[in-house]
């Protein structure tokens, strides 16, 4: 009968072959692209909604905007409405794990609301009705970048 | 009025210094690519020259639609499933860049 040490050493030879590295680095890659690790939060349905509900609500403004231009307090408290809004999204989304993505694309928002505010106190709170429907072209684009990519993420298993 | 040629030549009318073949070209490349966000980048830079040429928009106006451009292409990178992200900002800031550095300063 051979002693242990011989069947030890000659497994250790074994795993050393490239075949078993192969083997190994496959199986970890595998383990990677299915989904047990993964470096993007979930789909959301808050996210979504928020997106959503953001997109339609500014799209209804924007199109009588479009049309006679902004100005005045009540279109001034609409767009600061709006402000108000994104931000508290934005802070939902600075929140979750792993959504830089979205977080990004949230920013890139927030700081579009901003500017159009800014430029409507600048210009004796006023907006002239080509700019609005310029800048909502831009949103509703804006828009649909975030929605597709909320709903390009994964939805996590219950 | 329905060709950017004319648009252009509106904005341009004292002017022969702005390159307006390279917009030109960027801009129809743009239009025609197989990817549906650099096609509406096309389309919404040619929108937003024809805006300024009928005097829809100011220049201030314009230079900041052309920034948001750029913007958009950052949002399309930090998508998750994209077949042309780079390609989509390099096209992004390529024509905000033509138009912010060359064009408006002359119009």
């Amino acid at each position: 009968m051979k002693p242990l040490q011989h069947y030890v050493r000659k497994k250790q030879i074994n795993i050393r072959t490239p075949a078993w590295s192969v083997f190994l680095l496959l199986l970890i890659h595998f383990v990677f692209f299915t989904g047990c690790v993964h470096y993007v939060s979930y789909y959301n349905a808050i996210t979504y909604k928020n997106l959503a509900d953001l997109k339609g609500e500014m799209g209804v403004a924007f199109e009588i905007f479009s049309l006679e231009g902004a100005s005045g307090e009540n279109d001034l408290n609409t767009l600061e409405g709006f402000r108000i809004k994104i931000a508290q999204a934005r802070e939902y989304e600075s929140g979750k794990k792993l959504n830089d993505n979205t977080i990004a694309q949230f920013k890139i928002l927030d700081e579009n609301i901003r500017e159009i505010i800014d430029r409507f106190k600048e210009n004796a709170n006023q907006l002239s009705a080509g700019y609005c429907k310029a800048k909502w072209m831009i949103l509703e684009s804006a828009f649909d970048i975030a929605i597709t990519t909320e709903r390009g993420k994964i939805e996590k298993k219950q | 009025m329905s060709d950017i040629n004319e648009f252009l030549e509106t904005l341009l009318k004292d002017t022969s210094e702005f390159a307006a073949g390279e917009l030109k070209t960027l801009i129809e490349n743009a239009k025609s690519d197989s990817n549906v966000f650099i096609r509406q980048i096309g389309d919404l830079t040619e929108e937003f020259i024809k805006m300024r040429a009928q005097g829809e928009i100011n220049n201030d106006e314009f230079k900041e639609l052309m920034e948001d451009l750029v913007d958009l292409g950052k949002m399309e990178k930090y998508k998750l499933k994209s077949d042309a992200k780079v390609k989509a900002e390099k096209i992004a800031n390529g024509i905000a860049d033509l138009v912010l550095k060359k064009l408006i300063i002359l119009i």
